[in-house]
Parts: C-alpha cells; structure tokens; sequence
C-alpha cells in the first residue's frame, strides 16, 4: 500500500510545527509529500520548507481546499494500483501510530470502504473529543454524536461506518478521490459531507478508526475570521457553512426530498434568522439570510451539482444510499430540548444569583434554601396575602369592571382583532385609532391561556403586591438598610389604593403604578460605571418609558425632562444624546394610535381607561394627602403622614442633598399637578368638557415624597440613637410616627374595607341576552340603549349608545371618545322622541335591531317609541325595562367603512420597535465562538 | 459579599460626601412649591360636563281628531300658517260635522303645526256643546262620564297613525274600578274604535275614566249625554280630557253665575286626600260659603256639589290636595250643562278657533295671588289679519274678561293669546240654545321633547 500525504497549508505557521513534528514521529511515514500553500501571509511556506527541503506548491489565497488538494495531486507520480491519499492540514496533529493505525483498519475492511478517518480531538484540550465520523441534520446542523467538549474515555472507540470524516487526517484511495473529488462549490466548509454522501450513494463506505488519533485545531474559523476583514475567501464562515450545509442537503437528497428540503430549509431559515435577532445577534441574522440568498436564489447552482452527481453514477454505474448513515429526523427536536434545558439551568443559576445578590443567602444553596430563606420573599407573600383578603370580593366570579374600567372582552382575539383593524364596530362605527397598549394587552392575555380576564385581575387585584416587588426592588438600590426599603415600598405598593385608583378602576394609573418603580430602577442605572450597564440602562429606560406612555402619554413629557436634566441628575458621566433611545421610542411604540390623534390632540392628556367615567374634582387636601378625589380613596388624614416625613426627612443633613432630588421631583409634579388643572379640554366622543388625567402626577408626588422619607429613614436610627440629645430625636419620632402611622392606617383601612368603589364584578350585558347575543353575532344587529329623560326624579337629557356587542369592552371606549358624534343619528333620535316620521327604518339602517331603555324609564321616552310608527313591543330583563324591535330589516346602508391602508404597516413598525426594544435591553450574553 | 454590597449600596447617585449636606433652604423652597403647586391645584373649576338641557323644543306635526255624528254638528279648522288637511271637506274653514258616528282627522305639517286650529261644536234646541278637536295623547282622563241611561258616554278613539295603537280603558266609580271587560289592551286601528259605556261598563253612578295608550297615540274624545229630567230632553256635552294629576288645578271657565256647580274629584294618590275650593271671581278667589269638608278617598272619583258662588260671581274653581287629584266641574246653568277641566298656562302662545254662531267672551285666570299678569289678546279672521288687537292686565289671584263686538262679530275666526305665561284662559261661548266653554291652550305645535345626547 502505498500512502501519499497531501498537506495543504494557509496561515497556519501557529500550529505548522507541531503538526510537521507530528508528522516525523509517525510510526508509519507516507511515501510521498505533496505540499500546497495557499498565499499564507506567515512563515507557513518557510516552515514548510525548512521541514520538507523543498518549497511548496504556491496557490493564491482565495483557493478552495479542494482545488488546492487537486493542485497537490497533481505534483505525485501517476497512481498506482494500491495507493492511498492522506489528506493533512496545516492545523492537524497526527499521533505518531495515526497513520499506521489507518492503514492497519483499511488493510481489514472491506473493500467497499474507500476512505478511512481518524479520532479527532480538540487541538488545545486534547482529551476532549473533536470528531469521531460526522453527519448531518435535515436542518443541515454538522452532527458529530459528541456533547461540547466531550471528554475522551474511550467510549467512542468502536470502528464504524460513517456518513463522512473530516477532511483532516482522512486516508482515502486516490483511484476513488480522483473519481469523486471534492465539489469546487465548497471551498471551505462541508466538502467531508458532501464527499461521504456521494460515495455512499455510490455504494461505497466511509470508515472511522478509533484507534487513529490526531488534535485538530479547527483553524479555518480563526483564520476565516481574519480573512474575512480582508474581503477573501471565508469571510463570512457562518454564512458559508449554513450556505454549504443547504448546499449539500439539496445536491445529494432525492428529487422529493430535495424539493421538500428546500422549503424546509426556507421556512426554518428564515425563524432562525428571527431566533438570531432576538438573541440580539443581528450580524448571524443577516449571515443566516445571505445563505439562504445563495442557496436559494441561486437554483441553477444545485440543479447542476444534482446534474453532475446523477451522470457521475451513471457512469460508475453503482448506487446505494446515504440514509441509514443520515442524522434521524427527530435530531433537531433532540437539540431543541437540549437548548431548553440549558436555558432552564440558566434560569435557575441566574435566580439563585439574584437571589444571593439581593438577599446575602450564600450561593451554595439550593434556590429553594434561597428563596425559604429571603426576607423579601417573606414579606413579598405577606403583602399578597393582604391583597387577597383585601380584594376578597374581587377574585372570582363575573368580569371585573366599574368607574374608569370597562369589562375585559371574553376572549383574547377580540383585543387583537380591535389592535390589528383600522375599523371598529364602536358605537355607530369608528375609524378612531384603537389604544396602542393593546397590543401589550393582547400579548399578555395570550401568555395568560388566552384570557383577557386575567390581565386586568392580574393589574387589579394583585396591584399592591407587584408594586411592592417594583418598589422594593429599586428602594434596595438606593439604600443599605432592608427596613427603610420595605417601609417604602409598602407606602408606595398602597398608593395606588388609597388614592382610589383601584377602586375608580383607573386603568392607566394602575398599570403605572406597577411598571413605574421598573423605570426607575432602569433610569437609576444610566449613570452606571461599566458601559454596558449604562447602554442596556439607555434601553432598558426606553422600554419601560414606552410602555408607561402607552398607559399614561404624559409620561413622556416626564421622560423628555429626564433626558434634559440628566447631566444634572447624573453627571458627566450621562450625556443626553445618548439617551436619544428614551425619547424617541415611545412614539415609535405609540405610532399606530400616535397618528391617529394628530388631530385631537386633547387625546395625549388622557391615561388608558374611560376618560369620562369619573367626576375630576379633587380638593386641594385631597391632592396633597395623595388623593385622587371622587369614591374609592381612603380618608385624606391618613395620607398625610407621608408628607409631613418626607419635609421632617430634610432635618438629616447626612442625606439632605439625595432627599431634596426627591422633593425636585416632588414639586415638578406639583408644577405639572396645576398645569393640568388648569387645562380643560374636549373629546370629540364626549359631551363637555374634561380635565386631563392628573392621576399619574399625584402617584409620582407621592413616589417622590416615600423616596425622600426612605432616604433620610436609611440609617438614621444609629444616627439618631448615637449622639446626644436634641431637638432632632423628637422630631425623628414624630417623622416615624407619622410615616409609619400613614402606612398602618392605610392598610388597615385596605384590608379592613375591601375594595370599595366603583369597581366591581357583576355582568356587564345591560341588554337582555338575546338582544346581547344578536349584537354579538353581527354587526347589523345592534342594540340602541337609551336612557334619561323627564321621570318623577327630575328631567335629564336622553342619552343614547350603540351597541354592536352586549356591552363595550376594554379598549372600545378609547374609541368611542376619539369618535365625533353623527349629528344625523342624533337628530334621528330626537324625532323618534318628538314620535315624527320615518325614524324606524332609519335606524335600521345603521343596523339598529333593538331599542332598550333599562328602567327606570321616562314615561316619555317609553311613550315616543311606543307612539312611533316601525317599533315593536319586545321582551325586556325586567318589568321596569322596555324594548322595541325595529320592524325594518336592519342594515348597514348608512354606514361607511373607512379603513387606512397604512395600518399594517404602523402596526409592523410597532411590533418591531417593541421587539427591538426587548432585545436590547435583555441582559448582555458573550458573544458565540464564532462571533469572536 | 454582604460587606462588598455594603459598600456598593448607594447606587444611581452621584456626589461626593462634602455636598450631601445640601442646603435646608434650598429642601423647603422645594417643600414650598410642590405644597402651594398641589394645594392650588386641588382649587381648579370642575369643568362643564353638560351643557345640554334636559329638553329642546320641537316643531312637530299634528293631527287633531274631531268626532261626527252629532246634531248640528260643525267643526272650524284652519291655520295661521302653512295649509291643514282636513278627513272632510271644508267650505270656508268649517266643516259638517253630522251624520254618521265616528271621526275624521285634521292634520297639519311642521309648518302649520303651531298655529293648527280646530274646533268642534254641535247644538239643539236646549243645548249648545263646543271643544277642542282632541290632541293625540298617552294618557287622558275623563271626569264625570256615565254608564247609564240617564247620564250617557260615548268615547270615541282616534288612531291617526299608520300602524296599530294598543290602549287600556280603565274606568272608575264612587267605589274605586268599575269592572269593563274587553278594554285592556284595545286595538284601535286606522278607523275610529267608539265605546259606549252604558255597554262596555254599565253603571248608574258617576264615572270617572282614563285612557292610556299602551303603544302609539290615540285621539280620545268623550261625548256625554245626560238627562236633567225623566220627561226632559236629554242635553249633550263634551268632556274635556286631561292629562296629568295634580296637586293644585285652577278649574276655569265657569258662567258667573251658575245655578248648579258639582265638583267632580278622582284621586290618584294612594291615600285619602281632603279637598280645598276656592272660587276665583273678578275681586280674587274666595271660599265658598256654607261648604263642609270634602274628601276624596284614593282611587275614587268623588262628587260634591258646591254653594253658588256669591259676590260678583265666579269664573273659575281652585282647588288644593295633598294627594294628585284629577277635578273637573260639572256646571248648569239655564238648562244646559257645561262640563270644565283644569286649566294649563298659556305658556309663549295659545290659540283657539271660535265656532260660528255664538256669542265669546275670553275670560284671564290669573292662579298667581302675588303678581298680576297680562297678556296679549288677538283677535284674528280665517287668514290670520288681526281684526283686534288688546292687552289684558289680570290682577292677583283675579279674574278678568275681553268681550267686543269684533269678537262676537262673525269674522273672527281664531283667539290667540301671546305671553300668556302662567295665565290661564278660556272662551264662554254662549248661543241661543245654550253654553259651552272652550279652553284656551297654548300651542303644541311647538313641543318641549326630551334633549338627545350620545352617551360618554
């Protein structure tokens, strides 16, 4: 047997002298040595002379191993009958039996086995296994069968047939490569497989042995790396190895298989692509989509290789088949678990950290030590317990809604379908943009098993104890000691309570409450020394602010200021232009709804929720006890305590400079506080005037005032206790009394009352189910609700709605007020009521069914329906109730739909802006290998 | 770790040791503006959430209802502007009104609405009968009907509408409802639906009856027949309907000097109520003498015939309760019977046709004892030219009445009353053959109806 060594080098000078010592160790030497270089820019072609006496053959850099291999070949005498090439690179290490070893195995086998491979490991950790024989997935994964970095116990030391070994150490005979060689469309990567799968298609075998053991560097990485800052050949060797897997799985697959393939390959292309993204890996996205782009823009390209592979068997005149030697198809599910699992462990390394990090519960124990353990999981559970007994009345049973909050829609789909459309069946129909924080609305109530429902129970029902964990969370940054954190952050998870911003069902407000101290704590970090903290603070603000304006716009006046005063705020080391993200994100989340109330500008004013639902008239002891004004607040007295602590917290000069931060921020809500109750505004869907939403501003003063009394709170009694005594130990009892006696008596007003209010669960259909179920099903099966006039309490205008469902859900009344009312429906009501005409079928037109007034009923309404030619007497809920049919057929003859094209395309920017935003402040991962 | 966290526990702020001592001036300007900022805030006006009153005025259409069938019937109907549609031909604004028993409408577009006249009379030799062509309406009561042969109602509905009208008759007597099968949920359609009591609920007392209109809107008018003698003819007389009960009614229309005045009283309460009358005569109302306590037990109609007025006479009847009552009068004088409901403010403008052939005197209630009021009086012909033209100043809780030959005379075709106000009205019409009394209403054509706002 005669064995010729072909060495093929290329930048390799960093592994070329071990691998040439290597190679004159060997107990078997090759016959002959043929020696390639392509265009290394080190000392490889030196070395290479300096250890073989000869130069080798020189080739330009941009050549591809396999045309560098056919250049090596072509130097060796003509081929005799029994002679075998060993295919070396300038990265491979031989163990001195390798060779002998190969050529014992192939001396044994079968003569079908035409190409031999031995066990490779890791070049720099050399008991870690490499390679022992490779395949490859459907989804054109490389499948060696080995874990990362598998460590060698010879557990994988049985000969064996194989789809294909690498091209490093392969002992191949030269009549069989020179018919195959290797395809000169890959150059780089995936030629092994490519070669394995057409000799075994052939009938022939490929073998690994064990017992032949060389290190591998797996050089062409770093040196693709390198070679791709200079614009040649493996630049992008992530791009070529998927382009190069695609490649192979469509050249050598059956005709249906290869078609089927194809769009597999497509399909899940594309989602990895996504996956990349989302790991905020956009340089793979783009590499795993070029791929794509090679390979399936390109369809001549695999048509010719099908073309050649299918004459070359012809005219070998053999097959066989490379599926049993495959990867099985379940393999990528084998992956995909296996990736799941890590995450899991990931999760729960990364919760016993934070863990140990916020608690001091040493690392070494179980998460679930930690967790048993941690105060503020304690604490944490108390405070949930107290919000269960405090909403005992709100936890189960029909929709929640009342005050501001309108009743969540029974499923999810309807959130999306209001969110993805441009035209509503809002009252007599609106082309009002739907509420931007739907879509987070949407999101939530999918994750939560579809159910709407849960979302606002989740918000509603459980406020205080998710702005507790918020609040905690950030206190704990600001401050050493726990007490004065959890003091806060009890104050701050009761204001949204005691203000009567539960019970009012203000949904805006809410929904702050619990996001707002997550912004916080990310703003806190803009100033953060490592430069990635502070960017992932920048977008990690961005998002939070963002979806703090969805809820509440204003915010982003608050963020704006932020931005504004952030040197100030932070010093030198924050610039405001770099906090550009935080100002400009939120309109890009908002987009969709932003646009379409560029003409109503009154709509920025207004939080999420029924802006007309509630009376606004908050006293000025209310405001400054924290109190929102009108039922549901807790009595203002109680309040007081926080602020009478927070201005006794300016005593403590040691922490005088950080509370008067807390009283700026104080008296700018203040200052936005009298702006806005100054302004008073009209929406085009509500009768009179409003005053915008000022609830947020009242939970940011208060927010400020807790911070100042934690701050001055955090170690003041040592403080207070060690010096002598003075004027200033009476009145650190009095500030503790009053913060203290503020938090007890809310709560225990809180737990003791419930929550009283407007909120509340019970049906939310007014109409009778019938009526309800009609206007569910269809558009032109409306209802029009009518109530007021003159009864014996007194006289009221009649106000009427239109329902195209049995009540209006959450997110419709955004809607609704953007709406202008339609002066010929109302005028059409009037006659109605003045018993005139054809009213009747004009209605129906609009898709009117049913006309209901819930008691109590004006005589004179009851009378004009009654009294107007086209209405029937129908059923009604009660005997105090009445109903009418519509005689006419109803329609939607009167009604124009109006949709905007450009919808879908604010709503894809939508998506993509929070997608982005997500991914950007995810926590920093290390960069794969081969991002390096 | 704990001692490494320590350290690092003061994060997200800056500023070294030497300026946390900030300034307590600097702390309470702080405290100072956010205190006065919210304090103020909390001083704003609540904004206007409604400006909408709770009812706006309309110009409706109007279909008025006249009944036929009556001896020497004759209705006038016209209009001040826009044209009216009368059921029957009109020769110079009047129509015949004789012949067969039923109804015809007279109805006038939004235009004519507001000055839509139409009034009915009839006459025979010992009685003279006048009324407003009724005005559809949900509810109507009628006081002192009869179900018998000596006292005689007949109550004719008038659907003018295109579909059908459900309406329950409910009649009452002396001992509270008067059992009348067949008139819960009545269907009246498009032709007119006549009852006579003496059929449908037969009762030899006084009768006191009301129509609601269950759906639609019916016309409801009452002809009452009653015999003052076994051997007498018997004399006819509509029955003003009216509409809601109350606590005071000024009853009016009177002649001066009556020779019978019977107080008709039904109780709508749920409690017994005692009544208070007061005549109001030209010096101001007065109590008649000699007139014991009347009650009106709930749910009853009550009877019970009042002193002749004394002094210059009366032309009108105050009563109070406590209780809403519906009262009316039943008055004869010289043989004939006039049958008078309460009477409602003249409010911006009312108007009346005058029939032909009798002789009118307008007579001005003023219910107010504190201020005089004053009005208006035109006297207008068939086209709408004012023939005579008077201001009219009633004095406190007085009585006052405008007679001239212009409206005697038979040009004058139409009484309008302007800024009437509160004043109550009516016109004595006094032919050879008897006396009839007309109310004077304020224009309907114009209607307050309920405002229309969407919902917030």
């Amino acid at each position: 047997m005669k064995i010729s060594a072909l060495l093929v080098c290329h930048d390799g000078a960093k592994w070329l002298p071990a691998a040439i010592d290597a190679l004159e160790a060997s107990t078997r030497l090759p016959d002959s040595i043929a020696v390639v270089d392509n265009g290394s820019t080190d000392r490889s072609a030196e070395l290479v002379n300096e250890a073989f006496g000869t130069d080798p053959v020189r080739l330009p850099r941009t050549t591809g191993y396999g045309a560098a291999v056919e250049a090596a070949l072509a130097t060796l005498p003509p081929a005799e009958p029994d002679e075998w090439l060993w295919l070396l690179h300038d990265d491979c290490r031989p163990e001195p039996d390798c060779l002998e070893a190969l050529i014992r195995s192939a001396e044994r086998s079968a003569p079908d086995v035409v190409a031999l491979g031995p066990k490779l490991r890791v070049w720099s950790s050399p008991p870690r296994l490499a390679e022992v024989g490779v395949t490859i997935s459907g989804s054109g994964r490389r499948e060696t069968g080995l874990e990362p970095l598998e460590f060698d116990h010879g557990q994988h030391d049985e000969p064996r047939r194989v789809l294909a070994v690498n091209t490093a150490g392969m002992l191949i005979r030269r009549e069989t490569f020179e018919s195959f060689g290797l395809d000169p469309e890959l150059p780089l990567f995936g030629n092994d497989i490519d070669l394995g799968w057409r000799l075994a298609s052939a009938g022939l075998s490929v073998q690994v042995v064990p017992a032949a053991v060389m290190a591998h560097a797996e050089g062409a990485q770093e040196r693709g790396q390198h070679a791709g800052r200079r614009g040649e050949l493996a630049g992008k060797q992530f791009r070529d190895q998927r382009s190069a897997a695609m490649y192979t799985l469509l050249a050598n697959s059956s005709p249906a298989m290869a078609v089927m393939r194809w769009f597999r390959l497509l399909g899940t292309g594309v989602l990895r692509a996504l996956g990349q993204l989302l790991v905020r890996r956009p340089g793979r996205a783009a590499e795993e989509l070029a791929a794509i782009g090679r390979v399936h823009l390109r369809p001549r390209r695999i048509l010719s290789a099908r073309r050649r592979r299918r004459d070359h068997l012809r005219r070998l005149d053999t097959s066989g088949s490379a599926r049993p030697l495959l990867a099985p198809w379940w393999m990528p599910l084998r992956h995909a678990s296996d990736f799941a699992a890590d995450l899991g462990r990931a999760g729960q390394e990364a919760v016993r950290e934070a863990v140990h990090v916020r608690t001091g519960v040493g690392p070494e124990s179980t998460v679930r030590g930690q967790v048993l353990r941690s105060p503020t999981v304690w604490v944490m559970v108390g405070v949930l317990l107290l919000s269960v007994l405090a909403g005992r009345e709100l936890l189960a049973g029909a929709p929640l809604h009342g005050g501001a909050l309108l009743p969540a829609p029974d499923g999810v789909g309807e959130w999306w379908s209001t969110w993805a459309h441009s035209w509503h069946w809002v009252g007599l129909g609106s082309s009002a943009p739907a509420p931007a924080y739907l879509l987070v609305f949407s999101v939530l109530g999918t994750l939560l098993f579809g159910q709407p429902e849960l979302v606002v129970w989740l918000l509603f029902v459980l406020t205080a104890p998710l702005a507790f964990w918020g609040a905690s969370r950030v206190l704990r940054r600001l401050v050493r000691g726990r007490l004065a954190a959890y003091w806060g952050a009890a104050a701050y998870a009761l204001v949204p309570i005691v203000t009567g911003s539960v019970a009012q069902g203000r949904l805006g407000t809410v929904a702050a409450a619990v996001l707002f101290p997550w912004t916080a704590g990310a703003a806190l970090r803009l100033a953060a020394r490592n430069p990635d903290h502070r960017a992932r603070a920048v977008w990690r603000t961005a998002l939070g602010v963002s979806l703090l304006v969805l809820m509440v716009p204003l915010v982003w006046v608050v963020a704006l200021v932020l931005v504004l005063a952030s040197g100030w705020w932070f010093g030198p080391r924050v610039s405001p232009a770099r906090l550009w993200p935080i100002v400009v994100a939120p309109p890009v989340v908002a987009m969709p709804w932003l646009l379409g109330v560029l003409d109503t500008p009154a709509a920025l004013l207004f939080e999420a929720g029924s802006a007309a639902a509630l009376p606004v008239d908050p006293g000025s002891l209310d405001l400054l006890a924290g109190r929102l004004g009108g039922p549901g607040a807790a009595p203002a007295w109680f309040g007081l305590g926080i602020a009478v602590a927070a201005v006794i917290a300016l005593a403590r000069a040691s922490s005088r400079s950080r509370v008067i931060r807390a009283w700026v921020v104080a008296a700018a809500s203040g200052l936005v506080l009298l702006g806005l109750s100054r302004i008073q505004v009209t929406l085009p869907g509500v009768v009179g005037e409003l005053r915008p939403s000022y609830s947020f501003f009242v939970l940011l003063l208060q927010a400020a005032l807790v911070v100042a009394v934690v701050m001055a709170a955090d170690g003041a009694l040592s403080e207070v206790t060690g010096g002598s005594f003075t004027w200033r130990q009476p009145l650190a009892g009095l500030g503790v009394i009053a913060a203290v006696g503020a938090v007890v008596l809310g709560a225990a007003w809180w737990v003791s009352g419930g929550t009283p209010g407007p909120l509340h669960r019970s049906e939310p259909a007014v109409t009778p189910v019938y009526m309800a179920d009609l206007a569910n099903s269809r558009p032109d099966g409306a209802t029009l609700l009518v109530r007021g006039g003159p009864t014996e309490e007194g006289a009221a205008p009649v106000s009427f709605e239109v329902l195209r469902a049995d009540s209006q859900r959450l997110g419709d009344a955004a809607i609704a007020e953007l709406t202008p009312p339609d002066e010929t429906f109302t005028a059409m009501v009037q006659r109605v009521l003045a018993s005139d005409g054809d009213a009747a079928e004009q209605l129906a037109s609009y898709g009117i069914a049913y006309v209901y007034a819930p008691a109590p009923v004006s005589d004179e309404v009851a009378g004009a329906f009654d009294a107007t030619d086209g209405f029937s007497q129908a059923s009604a809920s009660d005997g105090q109730s009445r109903a009418w049919r519509v005689d006419n057929t109803p329609d939607l003859a009167a009604i124009t739909v109006d949709s905007s094209p450009l919808r879908p395309l604010l709503l894809v920017l939508q998506v993509l802006a929070l997608l982005a935003l997500l991914v950007l402040a995810a926590p920093s991962r290390p960069a794969p290998r081969g991002d390096r | 770790m704990r001692g490494q966290r320590r350290q690092a526990a003061p994060r997200g702020t800056s500023g070294s040791q030497s300026s946390a001592r900030g300034p307590l001036a600097t702390g309470l300007a702080l405290v100072l503006v956010a205190g006065a900022t919210t304090w103020l805030a909390g001083t704003a006006a609540e904004p206007e959430r409604s400006a909408v009153e709770a009812t706006s005025p309309q110009r409706v259409a109007r279909s008025l209802s006249c009944v036929t069938g009556l001896s020497g019937g004759r209705a006038v109907v016209g209009s001040l502007h826009g044209a009216v549609r009368s059921g029957r031909p009109a020769q110079g604004g009047v129509v015949r009104t004789d012949g067969d028993e039923g109804a015809f409408a007279v109805q006038a577009g939004k235009r004519a609405s507001a000055s839509v006249y139409a009034t009915q009379s009839a006459q025979r030799s010992n009685w003279y009968a006048a009324q407003a062509c009724a005005d559809p309406s949900r509810v109507q009561w009628f006081l002192g009907a009869g179900g018998g042969r000596a006292h005689q109602s007949t109550l004719t509905l008038a659907n003018t509408r295109s579909g059908d009208a459900i309406v329950d008759v409910e009649v009452f007597g002396p001992k509270g409802v008067v059992e009348a099968p067949g008139l819960d949920d009545l269907t009246v359609r498009a032709s007119p639906t006549i009852l006579d009591l003496s059929e449908v609920a037969p009762s030899a007392d006084e009768l006191s009856v009301r129509v609601t209109a269950q759906r639609g809107l019916v016309s409801a008018t009452m002809v009452d027949r009653f015999s003052p003698g076994a051997l007498a003819d018997p004399l006819t007389e509509f029955i003003p309907g009216q509409a809601e009960p109350a606590t005071t009614q000024l009853i009016g229309g009177m002649p001066a000097q009556p020779d019978q005045v019977a107080l008709l009283v039904h109780n709508t309460g749920d409690a017994a109520t005692v009544v208070g009358v007061e005549y109001a005569g030209v010096d101001g109302h007065f109590t008649p003498k000699g007139l014991g306590d009347i009650t009106a037990p709930p749910g009853q109609l009550t009877v019970a015939f009042l002193p002749k007025p004394t002094n210059d006479g009366a032309h009108g009847v105050r009563i109070t309760t406590d209780q809403p009552v519906v009262a009316g009068l039943r008055v004869r004088e010289r043989g004939d019977v006039v049958q008078l409901g309460a009477l409602a403010p003249l409010g911006a403008t009312a108007l009346v046709g005058l029939p032909v052939g009798a002789d009118r005197t307008v007579r001005l209630l003023n219910p107010d004892d504190r201020r005089a009021g004053r009005a208006r009086v035109d006297v207008l012909d068939a086209t709408g030219k004012v023939l005579e033209r008077k201001m009219v100043v009633v004095p406190a809780g007085s009585v006052r009445e405008m007679s001239s030959p212009v409206l005697r005379g038979k040009d004058a075709r139409v009484v309008r009353i302007v800024r009437g106000r509160d004043l109550r009205g009516a016109i004595e019409l006094r032919s050879e053959s008897g006396l009839a009394t007309i109310p004077v209403v304020s224009v309907a054509g114009e209607t307050r109806v309920p405002a229309v706002q969407p919902a917030d």
